[in-house]
């Protein structure tokens, strides 16, 4: 391999393989790119206000002399900024080292000679393609203003204004919604720059010899055309001979056709896109919550525990691939997606990281089968989720539990199993039920030993629960790694161990206050 | 007061389930379904079982000693699980029905329809899933202690009118006990059926008729019977099993 070509191919692979530099591209890149980053809508609101500052001061200019600081903070700090934007942005826009060493592998493993000439020219061309799109256009003509001695250039900044795009989500989605009717409206200007062109003409064969008419130019002509076929009609230029008139009557009428047209064009592209633009709002807020419980299908069981978990205030989020029952969920939840739970692809439009942000996935699908399907992909997400399915069939227990399930609900056997309590002892059954219920103001609470209380809370006695009407039913205990029931005073607190206590709300929510503050005083 | 029998009526799913919980528990369960082939498979299940008809009226029933008996409700149609557990109600007035709803909404027509205890199916499958995932060994812990097969158990005991336990308030009663047992609640029959947890009524005087619920072992719980000088209701649990 020639010297070059080696050199090429070594330094490709020294920065593809610093780690040091991938982790500030991928910061570099969230900055500018990922709309999930949190730190992304602070970036945006930073250069938007320096948009409309830069604005603001252009416009002061015009009537008052600018003064220095002024000056200088718009042609250099804000120029500035943007030119660091505008290298960032290209810097980030492709990943040139990836784009050889793609280049090298491909022709080493097609055994012919590397050819180094043709990977720099890919490399260059990813790069002009991002130099020659239309938003880097903008941003480059945006930072025009800081060749402060080109005065002409000073209205560059004019462009600065159309940076606001670049921040603003909304008009991508705007643009995008052109973008989706390109035919449609490239259809609609042809025929409205075909009218533009025959009235024109027409008005000015018309027109333009007479002496009362105020159509003597073509430019003239063009003026009115446009004026008459948008609807406007300022007045100041009229057909005065019979013949205009006539040409009048058609553009004006084939300017109300051209605006329906053009209304209906854009009300259809947002009524088609609304529900993906609402997803995406959605699908953004989503990736910003912490400790989500996850269902999984939507039916009756979905709704009563969604409802009862939000009351708890707890946040939860709903996926479901039918699109009608999450219309009903939307009745009652804000956080509800037509996603399929079980699809790794759309998991992946989620863009949430399952080991960070789910507390618990809770399978309700309709079928056994859908609930083992979305169980296996969730597994293969993340070894480490936390997975409840409700059975329908008893006889699928084990597929769902080798689907990697932690825990399986099978509602026939609960509620036989509440019979069946009920029937044996119905008043232990009703004492143990109300704790559960929480109405009768006496309830069953657990209370973490952490770190930090584990160094003040040596055994039982220090947890100076005596006395305060509270009861100690017992110690989750971590080292016996069994629940022990009613321990003695000197029986040993460690971290982790979990007390299960029953009293008063308010008496429960005074001893947990009280345990922290004795270990923080 | 022991329960000797539970007619059940239906045999859907959740019929075959509560079935299936009783058998090891009670002496005698009969299950009486509005369809033929329920009746057979109730039977070949090992059952005892026979046809029912809505318009019945329900002399079969006077067999039992309903004193000792649990009605079960499990009809697959909430308005024949309405409209029998009205009919059963009008006809046996001191029996203790449990009925089976899908919805609160159904659970409180069966309560109008004089249903002791209401099992509302979806609420009641929620509250599990929820417990399961924020309180995890609570619910485990109360699974267990109604499970009489565990030794650590709830247990209900009467007092009587010789129990020396009489005429002492709660926490009285709490201190002089040398029992590793655990007092949960007192149900006062004489002022209302509710619960006066120990946690809250420190001061409650104790009453013949007043029904302690206690958690501890067995051995504990039998112990502390005797001190009380009440009746205690685990036993049946170590018949059928």
């Amino acid at each position: 391999m020639k010297l070059f070509s080696r050199a090429l191919v070594d330094s490709a692979y020294a920065l593809e393989s610093s780690q040091r530099l991938r982790r500030a591209r991928h910061s570099v890149d969230n900055l500018m790119n990922n709309v999930g980053y949190r730190y992304k809508r602070y970036f945006d609101l930073f250069m938007m206000v320096l948009i409309l500052s830069s604005v603001f001061i252009l416009v002061r200019d015009v009537k008052f002399p600018q003064k220095d600081f002024l000056a200088i903070f718009n042609d250099y700090i804000i120029s500035f900024i943007f030119l660091i934007e505008y290298l960032m942005r290209f810097w980030v826009s492709s990943d040139s080292a990836r784009i050889i060493i793609d280049q090298y592998e491909k022709d080493e493993l097609l055994q012919r000679e590397f050819r180094a000439g043709r990977a720099v020219m890919k490399a260059l061309y990813a790069k002009w393609r991002y130099v020659s799109s239309l938003p880097a256009i903008i941003d480059f003509l945006a930072i025009m203003p800081f060749f402060h001695e080109l005065r002409l250039l000073r209205l560059f900044i004019i462009f600065r204004v159309f940076k606001l795009f670049r921040y603003a989500q909304n008009m991508h989605h705007f643009a995008a919604i052109l973008a989706s009717k390109k035919f449609e409206l490239l259809t609609l200007f042809t025929f409205v720059g075909l009218i533009i062109f025959v009235a024109s003409v027409m008005i000015y064969v018309m027109e333009a010899l007479n002496p009362d008419s105020k159509v003597n130019t073509l430019f003239d002509a063009l003026y009115w055309s446009v004026v008459t076929i948008s609807t406007v009609g300022y007045g100041d230029v009229v057909p005065v001979s019979g013949e205009g008139k006539i040409v009048a009557l058609v553009v004006i009428v084939s300017g109300v056709a051209v605006l329906a047209f053009a209304t209906s064009i854009v009300v259809a592209a947002f009524t088609e896109k609304l529900d993906d633009i609402r997803d995406g709002k959605l699908i953004q807020d989503i990736q910003k919550l912490k400790s989500i419980y996850l269902i999984c299908g939507y039916g009756t069981v979905a709704q009563q525990t969604a409802s009862k978990l939000r009351r708890m205030g707890r946040k939860v989020v709903i996926l479901d691939a039918d699109a009608a029952k999450i219309a009903e969920a939307r009745r009652h939840h804000d956080l509800a997606l037509a996603i399929d739970p079980a699809s790794l692809e759309a998991l992946g439009q989620l863009g949430i990281d399952p080991g960070r942000q789910v507390r618990a996935v809770i399978l309700l699908g309709d079928t056994d089968v859908e609930n083992v399907y979305t169980a296996l992909t969730l597994r293969s997400m993340n070894k480490e989720l936390r997975i409840l399915s409700l059975l329908h069939d008893k006889k699928h227990r084990r597929k769902l539990e080798s689907a990697g399930v932690d825990d399986v609900i099978y509602a026939q056997e609960l509620i036989g199993q509440l019979s069946r309590e009920y029937s044996d002892q119905p008043i232990a059954f009703e004492a143990l039920h109300a704790l559960r219920a929480e109405h009768s103001g006496v309830v069953i609470d657990e209370i973490l030993i952490d770190e930090r209380m584990a160094r003040f809370v040596q055994t039982v006695q220090d947890l100076k629960i005596r006395g305060r009407r509270l009861i100690l039913l017992g110690v989750e205990s971590r080292r016996e790694a069994r629940f022990v029931f009613n321990p003695p005073a000197d029986f040993a607190v460690e971290e982790n161990d979990l007390l299960v206590v029953i009293g008063e709300n308010a008496m429960l929510h005074e001893y947990r206050i009280d345990l922290h503050q004795a270990v923080h005083s | 007061m022991n329960v000797e029998a539970i007619i059940l009526f239906g045999y859907n799913e959740f019929a075959r389930e509560i079935a299936q919980q009783l058998r090891y528990s009670c002496n005698r369960i009969v299950i009486y379904a509005l369809d033929n082939g329920d009746v057979e498979q109730a039977q070949s299940e090992g059952f005892e079982a026979h046809f029912a008809d809505l318009e019945d009226n329900w002399d079969d029933l006077l067999s039992f000693d309903l004193s000792v008996t649990r009605i079960i409700c499990a009809l697959e149609s909430e308005a024949e699980n309405v409209f029998l557990t009205l009919s059963l109600r009008d006809r046996f007035p001191e029996a203790v029905i449990v009925a089976l709803a899908t919805t609160q909404e159904n659970a409180s027509k069966l309560r109008l329809a004089g249903a002791n205890k209401v099992i509302a199916e979806l609420q009641t499958t929620a509250n599990l899933v929820i417990e399961r995932l924020e309180k995890p060994v609570i619910t485990r812990l109360l699974e267990e202690l109604m499970d009489t097969q565990m030794e650590l158990k709830v247990a209900q005991i009467i007092l009587t009118e010789l129990s020396p336990a009489v005429g002492k308030h709660i926490n009285e009663l709490l201190e002089t006990t040398q029992r590793d047992i655990i007092v949960l609640a007192v149900v006062d029959q004489r002022m209302s059926e509710s619960f006066i947890f120990t946690a809250k009524g420190y001061n409650h005087l104790l009453d013949p008729g007043d029904v302690l619920v206690v958690i501890g072992y067995d051995k504990e719980i039998k112990a502390f019977e005797k001190e009380v000088g009440g009746v205690c209701e685990t036993d049946r649990s170590h018949r059928g099993g």
